[in-house]
């Protein structure tokens, strides 16, 4: 698959916040890593927060069968319930709602799609190197855990259960991001993508937190993305209980881009 | 031989308001067209139909014998827009390359002589260009392809005057192998030297398209006379005459038509100096108005 001049262009655009953020995951994964010998076979720790309400345990990424002090349950509560899939989904909107809408919204747009280009392949090429850009950044942390956790005691999770803990982060972000750029598509406005991908994003965490310890909005939390991938366990029960969320995901991201391709290739660019 | 520009009751409204409404126009190739009006008349968003960014909501545009809103059909269009968006962390010439290859050809000795040429620094990166340079950026990148339909947007803002003359240049040579060129502006000077024909439009129609020389023949001047007393004559009953005003020694007249029967009035008065003020635009539709 050849990348094209505005896939090429994309990408010379980020690189330079692509390495910052590389930087600072690469940074935080090997700070999580790290600290897990402080927790480690500190049963008191898990007295602790036994005692505190089940609504703040669930908040800070705490699953009930998981003791803390384990490796499969520090990992969950410190990193892939909560902190990897936030900040990779916050870089995927970031980058998602810039490429497309942002450019629009900056009047770049016009120039570029006067020429013999299709819209489509405008389209495409910005989407390309959004999920190129999210895909690399993902890799750093999940490299750099994967190969630390035996250094650091965190070996009993096996690599496959690991694998698939990371899975679960990049697909959540990856829906966010396609949210993000069909919506932006769709609009042409950077402001409209971002407040889409991030309602996605922080309604689902919230619902999904939330709909743990409330059994009023417990019926609800199958509309909750981060419910699919967080509460299926994958750190403990590894890639099968991924494949529904995955396929659901899927469709929901496949759903968000086509939609934007369609009105992106049919609408008005820069209206006045 | 098909038109260069067609368009046939071409329209476009957003909801209630008719930005354009109803133009119809045909621009030959070999032809330079000024598209004249103020601002907000619809020059632009005709000009967004023509390049296939605006879908219109009436009629029917072609451009080299396509619609343009077939990718295809703008193989052979060059387009200005008139507020030109670069990449402020891009330089000119990655822009350049990049609008190059989007063509499926980059001529990078055209591309540098035009940069030579215009005296543009295409390694700096656009953020740091000032605004004339950066509408350079757009210049080059519209003549460094042999296109066949320049669709320009008020092209020569924040050129100066020695710059505006390169650009004229770059037309006629473009004009002299047969490309048609549509030039918008909001100025008349800036299209009088090289269009053919020019039309204007106002409220979203085209109300005359003309040449220049039936333009000022329709049109009113606005001249300050300079004598060496006061003038004794009522130039308020002179032909033609549609404002004047007298301060001291100075005359400000606003005459329609020939000039002969002011300065006749005038002829006991010894004439120290004519100033004659720009034609603006305004002026120019207010003669064609009445």
């Amino acid at each position: 698959m050849t990348g094209g001049p505005l896939f090429a262009a994309a990408l010379r655009d980020r690189r330079r916040a692509w390495i910052w953020w590389a930087v600072a995951l690469l940074v935080t994964a090997i700070m999580i890593a790290g600290s897990y010998g402080a927790v480690a076979g500190q049963a008191s720790l898990d007295e602790t927060f036994e005692d505190i309400p089940d609504s703040l345990r669930v908040l800070m990424g705490i699953d009930e069968d998981l003791a803390l002090t384990s490796p499969a349950g520090y990992l969950n509560s410190q990193w892939f319930a909560n902190f990897l899939p936030m900040l990779l989904s916050i870089y995927g909107i970031g980058v998602a709602s810039r490429l497309l809408a942002g450019e629009e919204d900056a009047g770049r747009l016009e120039l570029l799609l006067a020429h013999p280009v299709t819209r489509r392949r405008v389209f495409s090429e910005r989407c390309r190197a959004a999920v190129l850009l999210l895909a690399l950044l993902f890799l750093v942390p999940a490299v750099t855990l994967v190969a630390l956790a035996p250094a650091f005691d965190l070996g009993d999770v096996g690599f496959s259960d690991l694998s698939a803990a990371h899975g679960a982060t990049l697909a959540l972000a990856l829906l966010h991001t396609a949210v993000t750029y069909g919506v932006g598509a769709w609009s042409g406005r950077r402001g409209v993508a971002m407040a889409a991908g991030a309602t996605v994003m922080g309604g689902g965490f919230l619902l999904q937190s939330l709909a743990n310890v409330s059994s009023t909005l417990r019926p609800l939390r199958w509309l909750s993305p981060w419910h699919w991938f967080i509460d299926a366990r994958p750190i403990v029960d590894g890639w099968a209980p991924l494949v529904v969320p995955s396929i659901a995901a899927a469709a929901l991201a496949a759903a968000a881009v086509v939609a934007g391709a369609w009105r992106f290739e049919r609408r008005d660019i820069g209206a006045a | 031989m098909t038109a260069a520009i067609e368009t046939s009751a071409l329209a476009k409204h957003f909801g209630a308001v008719r930005a354009v409404d109803g133009i119809d126009l045909r621009v030959d190739h070999g032809e330079v067209f000024g598209f004249l009006g103020p601002n907000g008349a619809g020059k632009t968003t005709t000009i967004r139909m023509l390049v296939g960014l605006l879908q219109p909501t009436g009629g029917s545009a072609s451009i080299l014998g396509a619609d343009p809103a077939e990718p295809a059909s703008r193989a052979r269009v060059a387009y200005l827009p008139g507020d030109l968006e670069l990449d402020p962390k891009m330089t000119a010439w990655q822009h350049l390359e990049l609008f190059g290859a989007l063509r499926g050809a980059f001529d990078d000795g055209r591309a540098r002589h035009l940069c030579d040429l215009l005296d543009l620094p295409a390694a700096r990166p656009c953020g740091e260009l000032s605004k004339g340079n950066r509408q350079k950026v757009g210049i080059v990148q519209a003549f460094m392809g042999e296109a066949d339909l320049f669709v320009l947007d008020e092209p020569t803002s924040g050129l100066d005057p020695l710059q505006q003359q390169l650009f004229n240049d770059l037309m006629a040579q473009a004009k002299a192998r047969g490309a048609a060129i549509f030039l918008s502006s909001h100025v008349l000077p800036e299209v009088e030297r090289v269009a053919d024909r020019i039309g204007i439009i106002r409220a979203g129609a085209l109300v005359a398209v003309t040449t220049i020389d039936e333009l000022r023949r329709a049109a009113r001047q606005r001249l300050t006379i300079t004598l060496d007393a006061p003038p004794i004559a009522d130039l308020g009953v002179v032909p033609g005459v549609v404002e004047h005003a007298v301060d001291g020694v100075e005359v400000h007249v606003l005459v329609e038509g020939a000039l002969q029967p002011v300065l006749t009035a005038l002829k006991k008065s010894s004439i120290v100096r004519i100033t004659s003020h720009d034609d603006d635009l305004d002026d120019l539709f207010m003669g064609f108005y009445r």
